[in-house]
C-alpha cells in the first residue's frame, strides 16, 4: 500500500491512542509519530521507553508545520477546541475518537470533509453485512441496546461529568450504527428515563424515538455486573414481518419465530494483517489510512450529538 | 499432542455468541462447580488445565490442589480488571497499582529500579510477582494474555515479552505467549534471538478460519512447520461455528504440540478427548 500519510500526530496516549498506535505501527508503512499528551509523569516514562517517537506535553511547542494525519484521543471536552487548532494548522486528514465532544457539541455548522469521527463498530464484519444488505426502506422499527459492566466504582475526573454517562459513551455508538445503518435526521424523542447508579451521571438510559415513519428503542447500561464484555444488540423488524437481530459476532433473521438464516463472525472471515482488541479496529485504521469510506464524517457525527442531546433534555 | 481443558466456559465466553455466553456462566455460579468440573476431565485423562487469574481463577489456584500428575496453564492478566481501572482512574493508576500491590522483596529490587530507570522492563517481574500465586505449582505454565502480548508487540516493544518470560523461569515456571498474531510473533522473537526452547505459542487455528490472522493459510503453514518453540492450538473448534468431527481431524492433520478446548458439558470432554487422542 502506497503510504501518502507519513507524519502523524496523536493527540492523548492513554488507551485509545495507545491502541491506534499499536495498529498502525504494526502495519509497517513507515510513518513518523509524534505524541502530545499533558501528563508529565507519563510522559517522563514514555520518552524512555519509545525513543523512536517524539513526545510533548506542550500543545506551543508542536511544530508548526502541518501533520499528514492527526489523532486526537483526548476526553471529550477538548474536542472542539484542538479541531479547531489542527484545520488553522492545516493538517491533511484528522481523526477524532467518538463521540466528538459528546452531546454538548451539537451546534456546529462546520462540515470539514477531511475530518472523521471513531465510531469503531461500523468496521464490525456484521454490521457491514447489515449494511449491505438491508433496503433501509422495508425497515419499521428499531431496538438498540448497548450493556457492558464498564464501570465497578465511581470514576474520578470527567468521567463523572456531563461529558460522560452511558450515552455519551456507550450510548453513542449505537446511535451512530442506527444512523449509519437507517438514516437518524429528523427524529424526535417521544420519553426516556435516566438513572445514576454508580456515576453521577446517566448510568441506565431508556428511550424511545420517532424517525420518519420508524420508531426507534433505546436501552443503555454500562453498570451491568453480568456482563464481563460490553454487548451490543439490534433487532430491525421488516415489512413483511421479519426480524433481523445482530451483534459483534452474529446475525439472526426470523419470520414468524422461525429461524430463516443466521450468519455468524466465522462465515463472514474477516481478516487483517494485524489483530489487536477487534477485527472492527484494525479495519478503521486501514480505512483511515485509506479511502475512508466507512468512517463516520464530522455531519454524522453531529447527528449523534444532538440526539443524545435531545434525550438527555426530555 | 497434549490436550488442555479451556476455561472460557467457567467466565461466560463465548466468541461467536455472548448471550450463549453468559447463560453457560450461570451454570458455574460457585467456584466448587468450576473445581469440581476441571477434576472430573482432569480424571477422565485431559492432560491439564487452562486458568485466567481473574478473582476467581487466582483463587481457585490459591486454595485448590489439583494431581501433579496435570499441567496448570495459567494465563495472567485478568485485562478487563485492569481496563476497567484505567477508564476509572487513567493510566498511570495501572503504575501504581502494581508499585502498590506487589511483595516487599520484589518491590525492592524491581520496584525501585521501575522509578529509577523508567523503564517499562522493570515492571515485567512487578506485574509477573503480583498475578501469580504463590501456591501455584512449579513447573507450571503462565501465559501473557494476548491483549498484552499483541499490545506490547504492536508498541515495538518485543524486548518486554523476552524481560516476560525470563521473570517467568527465574520464578520456575515455563513460559507461554498467547497471540492472534502469531507469525508476526515468531518473526519478531527470532529476529532479536530470544531462547525460545520451553516457550509455548499459544493461536487461533480452526478449520473455518475464524478469527484466524492473518489467514487460515498461512496459520496453516506455521502450525505445521518445525519450530524451537511448543504450539498450542486454541479456538480449535471456532466457538462452536465449526462441525465437531471436521474440526477434530482437521486439527489432528497440524503439526501441534498441544490443544485447548472449552466445554461447559462433561460428555463433551470425553468425546472431544476421544476424538483428539485416536
Amino acid at each position: 500500500m502506497e503510504n501518502r500519510l507519513r507524519n502523524i500526530l496523536i493527540y492523548g496516549f492513554g488507551r485509545m491512542g495507545l491502541t491506534h498506535f499499536a495498529i498502525l505501527n504494526s502495519l509497517e508503512l513507515d510513518f513518523n509519530f509524534t505524541v502530545l499528551d499533558t501528563n508529565k509523569k507519563m510522559v517522563a516514562i514514555l520518552r524512555k521507553n519509545f525513543p523512536e517517537v517524539t513526545f510533548y506535553t506542550d500543545e506551543n511547542k508542536l511544530p508548526q508545520k502541518p501533520f499528514d494525519l492527526t489523532l486526537i484521543n483526548t476526553p471529550p471536552h477538548s474536542h472542539k477546541q484542538l479541531l479547531s487548532k489542527v484545520t488553522k494548522r492545516g493538517d491533511s486528514r484528522i481523526f477524532i475518537e467518538k463521540p466528538f465532544g459528546g452531546h454538548l457539541n451539537y451546534s456546529s455548522n462546520e462540515n470539514y470533509e477531511n475530518v472523521f469521527i471513531g465510531y469503531v463498530l461500523r468496521f464490525n464484519p456484521c454490521v457491514q453485512w447489515i449494511k449491505s444488505n438491508i433496503v433501509v426502506s422495508n425497515i419499521v422499527t428499531a431496538q438498540g441496546q448497548y450493556v457492558s459492566g464498564t464501570l465497578e466504582k465511581k470514576p474520578k475526573g470527567w468521567r463523572n461529568g456531563e461529558y460522560s454517562g452511558v450515552l455519551n459513551e456507550m450510548g453513542s455508538h449505537i446511535i451512530d450504527l442506527l444512523n449509519y445503518i437507517i438514516g437518524m435526521n429528523n427524529h424526535k424523542v417521544i420519553k426516556s428515563s435516566m438513572k445514576s447508579v454508580v456515576s453521577d451521571v446517566d448510568d441506565i438510559v431508556e428511550a424511545e424515538l420517532q424517525v420518519a415513519d420508524k420508531k426507534i428503542e433505546l436501552f443503555f447500561n454500562w453498570v451491568s455486573h453480568e456482563t464481563r464484555k460490553p454487548v451490543f444488540e439490534i433487532t430491525l423488524e421488516l415489512k413483511d414481518g421479519s426480524r433481523i437481530v445482530f451483534d459483534q459476532q452474529i446475525i439472526r433473521i426470523t419470520k414468524d419465530n422461525q429461524l430463516v438464516e443466521q450468519i455468524t463472525a466465522a462465515d463472514l472471515k474477516g481478516t487483517v494483517p494485524f489483530y489487536l482488541r477487534g477485527i472492527d479496529f484494525t479495519k478503521q485504521m486501514q480505512d483511515l489510512i485509506g479511502p475512508a469510506d466507512n468512517l463516520s464524517t464530522m455531519k454524522e457525527a453531529l447527528t449523534v450529538n444532538r440526539i443524545i442531546k435531545d434525550i438527555l433534555n426530555s | 499432542m497434549k490436550i488442555i481443558l479451556g476455561d472460557n466456559q467457567f467466565f461466560g465466553i463465548n466468541h461467536i455468541d455472548l448471550q450463549k455466553g453468559t447463560m453457560v456462566k450461570q451454570e458455574f455460579d460457585n467456584q466448587n462447580k468450576i473445581v469440581s468440573f476441571i477434576k472430573d476431565a482432569l480424571n477422565i485423562g485431559m492432560d491439564g488445565f487452562m486458568m485466567n487469574s481473574n478473582y476467581q481463577g487466582y483463587e481457585i489456584i490459591s486454595k485448590e490442589t489439583f494431581s501433579s500428575e496435570k499441567e496448570i496453564h495459567y494465563s495472567i492478566p485478568y485485562a478487563h480488571k485492569y481496563a476497567n481501572m484505567v477508564n476509572e482512574n487513567g493510566m498511570m493508576s495501572l503504575l501504581s497499582h502494581v508499585v502498590k500491590n506487589t511483595s516487599m522483596t520484589s518491590n525492592i529490587i524491581s520496584g525501585t529500579k521501575l522509578l529509577s530507570s523508567r523503564n517499562l522492563k522493570n515492571l515485567v517481574p512487578l506485574a509477573v510477582d503480583l498475578e501469580v500465586p504463590k501456591q501455584l505449582p512449579k513447573g507450571s505454565y503462565v501465559y501473557l494474555q494476548n491483549i498484552m502480548t499483541d499490545l506490547v508487540m504492536g508498541l515495538g516493544r518485543i524486548d518486554l515479552l523476552t524481560y516476560f518470560i525470563d521473570s517467568v523461569r527465574k520464578k520456575g515456571y515455563n513460559p507461554g505467549l498467547i497471540t492472534l498474531n502469531p507469525i508476526k510473533l515468531r518473526k519478531e522473537l527470532e529476529d532479536v534471538g530470544a531462547n525460545l526452547q520451553d516457550l509455548i505459542i499459544c493461536f487461533n487455528v480452526n478449520n473455518v478460519g475464524f478469527n484466524v490472522f492473518p489467514n487460515k493459510q498461512e496459520i496453516e503453514k506455521f502450525a505445521n512447520a518445525q519450530h524451537s518453540f511448543k504450539k498450542m492450538g486454541m479456538s480449535v473448534f471456532a466457538s462452536g461455528a465449526g462441525n465437531i468431527p471436521a474440526s477434530i481431524n482437521y486439527i489432528k492433520e497440524l503439526n501441534l504440540d498441544y490443544v485447548v478446548f472449552g466445554t461447559s458439558r462433561i460428555e463433551n470432554v470425553q468425546s472431544n478427548l476421544s476424538g483428539l487422542k485416536s
